[in-house]
């Protein structure tokens, strides 16, 4: 009775069916996507594996970034490397065999982990999936299974508030979480599941207090904020942008215009805490900088930045040129570019589901709130800015001095900005109740086509007999 | 900052009866449908996110190249052009533009490498050489998108090059000293490796002449013409049972090879070896 009163008032919870779907698919994403083969999955495994057993920083003679990890998972991390560019696959009955070999923790190997700069917060998920793992079982398959689930049930949970506090725009949410590549990323282990999902919270949090008429910006509201802000902040860099989403809340609910400034300040320090915090402590160790895998070009941020501001428009020319040519590449990473082999879906799919998360966002019931310009351009600045600073960090940090190509950029670096971006599209002025109340059918019906083709192209695509 | 408009539903500003109500008028149930500016306006960024959507997929991806994969383009284009004035325009801009750019940018391990094979195309060897060697040192430890492979197997033919000219000048040993530094470079090719143990072989040097051989065999384990010559080395190194050994495995890859049948019935009308 109560659920249909909430049904008619609301149409039905969204955010119950993300959990449902998100579960079933993303369960089959954990099992069907081969260990280790979602982009630098292995890396990440390893740095969980470490915080699972509370080893935060890694002690050894030689000072580097390395640590005895048992030698099954150096094992299993080899043997699941296959050239999927040659047209190999996993066998099923392979693989059987491989499930069932055991820890072993005392045979170790001094394995290389070369990520000290990344705080042990976006792995805290995915080692108490492996730290549980353990106890059940500790075959190094299982315990990359157990890390992916663990990141799987945070990801839900916090779509789950991400849809459930967010005011108007739920539909959005809904189908860009359900998008291939998000709930990919959330069922991995990888720090972008926490990235994304956090910066979907800031989003949702931000457009929920700004919009709810009772709301008073209180010491313990602050507190929060501040303390999704830093764990966004933690979880990964380059979303500088994504926490000034709180201007979205009106001035009148800030308060006076000194306290709205001093917000803003320390939303700009919290980008520095985690450099004076595990930066420093990292730094406190004097590990030798290992060299990275590529040396055929030279990387150096400064000479980037010092040619950026002595040639301004050459630097445009480039990114210009970039951004024409890597353009679909980019778009097709926001919706499903898979691993380290960058598996791409067919065009039609990036198509079509490109032009539904268009639609779903403009016909996005929003009659009863108001999207002011001041707040559009808001959303627009952040949602651009944030494109912009992936795209010139990347620059910056990843591409060779003196060279045209922005190199090594994926879509997928772009998600946190999407959803701003489609927020921009919604419009009260077509809006249609029959359409609010019932959405849900069409939104779930298009989000289970597009996962259970995802999932038979994986299935064809990695695995064999 | 945002400043929301002061209408009745600018955040904070909003009740729930206005909330609930809907905007538009009925009419008998049905709903009218009324293309208002405000309708027309809100279509603008449709159209515009359409427009750039659509643009994505539309326009021909114009791959972007480093300004040193540029300059090699134009230095292996000159191979495809048959007027021979042209051909040398292409080489000298590409050359001109490589030598530009190793001097902007001395530490890019692969604008040596570039540089190395344009003065192999101009039959510089020294100068190829120099910068191939260049390229496999600044590399040496890549692991992906390396040059180093390539630059090792591009500098054996320079070394080679330099080998034929000094065996011309009768200057024999300068000659193997070239082949000998080709091989710190690129131990598994098989020319060099084969050339190497001949030129051994000739000198009488058979345990050098043995390990450039084995060298050889290790990419090509069933060449029974090399297998055979080995076979010959250790039966004149009087080391029979193992010559034996090599000539048995030679015709068990070749049945009718009629050398290893020769030679083996010449180890078999000799005494074996006392060892």
């Amino acid at each position: 009775m109560k659920f249909k009163a909430y049904y008619k008032a609301n149409g039905i919870p969204f955010e119950l069916i993300f959990v449902i779907i998100g579960l079933v698919f993303g369960l089959l994403i954990i099992f069907v996507n081969p260990p280790f083969y979602t982009a630098d999955e292995s890396t990440h495994f390893h740095k969980s594996y470490l915080v699972s057993r509370l080893e935060f920083l890694v002690r050894n003679n030689q000072k580097i970034w390395a640590a005895d990890f048992p030698k099954s998972i150096v094992e299993c991390r080899q043997r699941a490397m296959i050239n999927w560019d040659r047209g190999d696959k996993y066998s099923h009955s392979r693989f059987k065999a491989a499930r069932n070999r055991p820890l072993k923790p005392q045979e170790t190997l001094f394995t290389k982990v070369p990520i000290p700069s990344i705080s042990p917060i976006p792995y805290i998920p995915f080692s108490i999936g492996i730290a549980i793992g353990i106890f059940i079982n500790d075959n190094p398959y299982w315990l990359v299974w157990f890390g992916r689930l663990a990141g799987l049930f945070t990801f839900l949970a916090l779509m789950y508030i991400v849809i459930r506090s967010v005011p108007f725009g739920k539909g959005i949410f809904f189908l860009y979480g359900l998008t291939p590549i998000v709930l990919y990323q959330g069922a991995s282990v990888t720090y972008d599941m926490l990235n994304n999902a956090m910066s979907f919270i800031l989003l949702a949090v931000f457009l929920k207090y700004a919009f709810d008429p009772n709301f008073k910006l209180t010491g313990k509201k602050l507190a929060l904020i501040f303390a999704l802000i830093l764990i966004h902040r933690f979880s990964k860099g380059g979303y500088p942008l994504i926490p000034f989403l709180f201007f979205l809340i009106p001035m009148q609910k800030i308060g006076k215009p000194w306290k709205a400034v001093l917000i803003g300040l320390c939303i700009l320090l919290c980008w520095f805490i985690p450099d004076y915090t595990w930066g420093l402590l990292i730094g406190a160790q004097g590990y030798q900088v290992l060299a990275i895998g590529q040396k055929d070009v030279y990387f150096n941020s400064g000479m980037n930045i010092a040619f950026i501001f002595s040639h301004p428009l050459d630097f445009l020319s480039i990114l210009l040129r970039n951004i024409w040519w890597q353009a679909a590449m980019w778009t097709r990473g926001t919706m499903g570019r898979f691993g380290h082999a960058y598996l791409n879906l067919p065009d039609w799919f990036y198509i079509l589901h490109g032009l539904v998360l268009i639609f779903t966002a403009f016909f996005e019931p929003v009659y009863e709130y108001v999207l002011s310009r001041s707040l559009r351009w808001l959303l627009f600045g952040i949602g651009l800015g944030t494109v912009a600073v992936v795209i010139v960090g990347d620059f910056v940090t990843g591409s060779a001095v003196g060279g045209t190509v922005i190199f090594g950029l994926q879509g997928r670096y772009f998600v946190p900005a999407v959803p701003v971006l489609l927020f921009l599209l919604c419009s009260k002025e077509y809006y249609n109740r029959r359409w609010q109340q019932n959405r849900w059918i069409a939104l779930s019906a298009w989000s289970i086509f597009t996962l259970t083709y995802l999932i038979i192209f994986f299935n064809n695509y990695f695995w064999v007999d | 900052m945002a400043k929301h408009k002061s209408g009745k539903n600018s955040p904070g500003n909003l009740k729930k009866s206005e909330r609930s109500s809907s905007p538009h008028v009925t009419h008998g149930g049905m709903k009218k449908f009324h293309f208002t500016p405000d309708k027309k306006k809100a279509l603008i960024p449709l159209f515009i996110v359409l427009a750039c959507f659509g643009f994505i997929w539309l326009t021909p991806e114009t791959e972007v190249i480093q300004p040193w994969s540029e300059a090699v383009l134009l230095v292996d284009s000159a191979d495809k052009v048959t007027d021979p004035v042209q051909k040398e325009l292409l080489m000298d801009k590409g050359g001109k533009e490589l030598k530009e750019l190793i001097s902007k940018y001395p530490f890019h391990a692969r604008i040596h490498y570039f540089y190395g094979h344009y003065f192999l195309k101009r039959k510089l060897w020294d100068s190829s050489i120099f910068y191939l060697k260049n390229a496999i040192r600044m590399d040496s430890g890549g692991e992906s998108n390396t040059v180093w492979n390539f630059a090792k197997e591009e500098i054996v033919v320079p070394y080679f090059k330099k080998y034929e000219i000094l065996l011309d000048q009768n200057k024999n040993e300068l000659a193997l000293e070239q082949l000998l530094e080709a091989h710190r470079y690129n131990r598994t090719r098989t020319d060099l490796n084969l050339l190497l143990a001949d030129i051994y072989k000739i000198k009488k040097n058979y345990d050098s002449s043995l390990i450039y051989y084995s060298w050889y065999l290790y990419s090509k384990p069933n060449d029974i013409n090399v297998l055979n010559d080995v076979g010959i080395i250790r039966l004149i190194k009087k080391d029979s049972t193992e010559a034996r050994k090599i000539f048995e495995h030679i015709l068990k890859i070749d049945p009718n090879y009629v050398n290893a049948k020769r030679n083996l019935s010449l180890i078999s009308n000799k005494p074996r070896d006392v060892k």
